[in-house]
């Protein structure tokens, strides 16, 4: 009788195991081939799946992955870091503009959903419905009005036109609506009764007990903006401006392992802002009910 | 937070988010310092087309074209000199007069010995009628032998009184051949012959040149013929000249003309070059400066010198590549071999191997090998 719980516990846990292999396998590849040469990499990659005459008395053998490199070097992240100025100067663009994007949403999409939340007004729940419907659509859907707004307001070639677009998302506002929605209503109603106005409300009732939603938000926004291809390739045509997400693009097959030393560092910071809002994140994801 | 599962701390977290913050930003703010430490820095000169020129500059000493030595005729003393050094004289002017009066006694003697001989030739006719008229054969013949003897005796010394007389009338003095310019006097009055000429006499007819040694590589463009302007007169009275080059003599005979592959081939065997000068005033002996610039007439790419290095595959040059890479445009030294086509001393001209407006790398603050990256 107690052989099935633990039956089917096992068969969960190498279930999630081997997804977790699954997930984790690039990002360690990636790890694994960034500390080795370029000629190593070519050799590894290559020749995968092919038969070779290898050295050993001319017999035939497949080539497999190699999972550690036979010399580690760091010529790599000298490339990246030191020999090219390319990097760091898209590194900086990236984090000029999703900082601000970031910060704004957090902001706007908080206040904006704290109104959606806890108000009472006509027509809240249609103006949230027209909300909806902008996040709904895609980029490529909004691309040639967006296109056409920019350039009148002369903002072309300029982070504005990524940055301004980018705070007044409607994902922010969509999130932090469904946790605040958690939130009672006896506590912004007490502190009513108590004399406090709606930026108190705001601010020393719903913004601390909607910290976790907060930080699920900023990573997600986060990871989005960091990702992001499509707006600054068409808005930002001036190669000085246009972020880290568009470098590796632009990564040839002749410089592979500069792609997997610029590729590592490239995800250091979503791994780091995950890792610091860990448990934040997974509450703020349970309670805004977007799971799933 | 009470539910981490990632195993670092939130201080740990921000310590490695600032240390790579850090970093980054230390290789933003330092990473022109690194790059200038860890590439060679290069200097660059695109290449051009051009013609190339040779020049040469030398001085030389104006010689005569030809001179004549004027010796003592007779090896008589000398009487008097009528000339001294730098005179111009005309054809037929009388250079030195000599003594004649030990010639003249001799004459007088050989004379008074003619005379002699005369008087006793009228004997001896006399003496061959009184035999003739005795009718002795004996004398007679006699007689006759001795008339004939005297004849002949008469007429030799005739002709050595004409000789004489004929080389007192030319050795008494010396007269200029050609018009021209006294350029040497040995002649002393009251002194006798000496080894050397009495005078020495330069045609001015015939003008005055100069001899320089040429480098091949200029020699090798001049034409016979040809005129050259800038020479110009060194000293008290400086002016300019002109000349005409009368022989190109090769220095080595079956020298191989100019090695494609050298640099420096061509400029190594001199010639000898002649210039005749055009000018009234000049004596000979007078300093000259010679400069010569000559351009080769086809127009090929032209690199600096510098540029060019040597080893044992050949002739070759660093030409700087830009290829677009990922991290953006990168600059590498390419090895270009090149052939020679001609060379001075600053540059050399390209027949093979290059072609105009390449980035050619004159220099670099470290060693430079082929595929190697580079900074401008």
């Amino acid at each position: 009788m107690n052989d099935r719980p633990r039956l089917s516990g096992l068969i969960l846990t190498l279930l999630l195991v081997a997804l977790a292999a699954a997930v984790l396998f690039p990002i360690g590849l990636t790890l694994v081939s960034s500390l080795m040469s370029e000629a190593e990499i070519g050799l590894n990659y290559d020749l995968i799946g092919k038969m070779v005459d290898t050295a050993n008395g001319g017999q035939e053998a497949f080539v497999n992955l190699k999972l550690l490199p036979d010399w580690l070097t760091l010529a790599q992240y000298s490339q990246v870091l030191i020999l090219s100025p390319k990097f760091l100067s898209m590194f900086w663009n990236s984090a000029g503009l999703v900082v601000p994007i970031v910060a704004g949403q957090a902001l706007v999409g908080s206040m904006a959903a704290y109104a959606f939340a806890k108000l009472r007004f006509p027509g809240r729940d249609k103006l949230f419905f027209v909300y909806l419907m902008t996040m709904l659509m895609p980029f490529q859907v909004t691309l040639v009005p967006n296109y056409l707004v920019l350039h009148e307001l002369g903002l072309m070639n300029r982070p504005s036109a990524i940055i301004l677009p980018g705070i007044f998302g409607a994902f922010g506002v969509f999130m932090m609506r469904q946790f605040m929605s958690h939130i009672p209503y006896a506590l912004t109603e007490a502190a009513r009764i108590d004399g406090a106005g709606q930026l108190t409300i705001f601010a020393r009732v719903i913004l601390p007990l909607a910290k976790p939603g907060l930080a699920a938000l900023t990573v997600l926004l986060f990871v989005d903006y960091w990702n992001m291809i499509e707006q600054p390739l068409i808005f930002l045509q001036d190669a000085g401006k246009q972020p880290l997400s568009l470098y590796l693009a632009q990564i040839n097959q002749s410089a592979r392992g500069v792609g997997f030393a610029a590729s590592s560092l490239y995800m250091a910071p979503m791994v780091l802002l995950f890792l610091y809002a860990e448990s934040y994140f997974v509450e703020g994801i349970q309670h805004s009910g977007i799971k799933g | 937070m009470e539910g981490r599962t990632s195993g670092f701390s939130q201080r740990q977290l921000r310590l490695i988010s600032g240390l790579f913050l850090a970093l980054l930003a230390a290789c933003t703010l330092a990473g022109n310092t690194i790059r200038g430490m860890s590439l060679p820095k290069v200097y660059t000169q695109l290449a051009s087309q051009g013609s190339i020129t040779h020049e040469y500059e030398g001085s030389a000493t104006v010689q005569p074209v030809r001179t004549r030595d004027i010796h003592n005729p007779a090896g008589w003393k000398v009487n008097q000199v009528f000339v001294k050094t730098g005179d111009k004289v005309d054809n037929g002017q009388k250079l030195i007069a000599y003594d004649n009066g030990e010639a003249k006694l001799q004459l007088e003697d050989m004379l008074n010995n003619l005379k002699k001989q005369q008087l006793s030739y009228s004997q001896l006719q006399t003496d061959y009628k009184v035999a003739a008229t005795e009718g002795d054969e004996g004398k007679l013949a006699a007689a006759k032998i001795a008339l004939d003897s005297a004849k002949l005796d008469l007429a030799s010394q005739k002709n050595h009184i004409q000789s004489l007389q004929k080389s007192i009338a030319e050795g008494q003095s010396v007269l200029a051949p050609f018009a021209g310019i006294v350029v040497q006097v040995n002649a002393l009055a009251g002194s006798g012959p000496g080894g050397l000429p009495d005078v020495v006499l330069t045609d001015s007819s015939k003008g005055y040149q100069i001899q320089l040694q040429v480098p091949g590589d200029v020699a090798g463009m001049l034409e016979i013929g040809e005129e050259l302007n800038q020479i110009s007169l060194t000293g008290k009275e400086s002016r300019q000249l002109t000349g005409t080059i009368e022989a190109v003599d090769d220095g080595m005979p079956g020298a191989p003309e100019g090695n494609p592959s050298g640099l420096n081939a061509s400029a190594i065997q001199p010639s000898s070059v002649k210039i005749r000068l055009e000018d009234d005033q000049l004596i000979g002996g007078e300093r000259v400066r010679v400069k010569i610039a000559k351009s080769s007439k086809e127009q090929t790419v032209i690199v600096p010198k510098e540029a060019v290095h040597q080893d044992g595959r050949g002739t070759y040059v660093f030409t700087l590549e830009s290829r677009e890479g990922a991290l953006g445009n990168a600059f590498y030294a390419v090895e270009t071999p090149i052939k020679i086509a001609d060379s001075n001393s600053y540059v050399v001209s390209v027949a093979e191997g290059l072609f105009g407006q390449q980035e050619v790398i004159l220099n670099s603050t470290g060693f430079l090998m082929d595929g190697m990256r580079v900074r401008r």
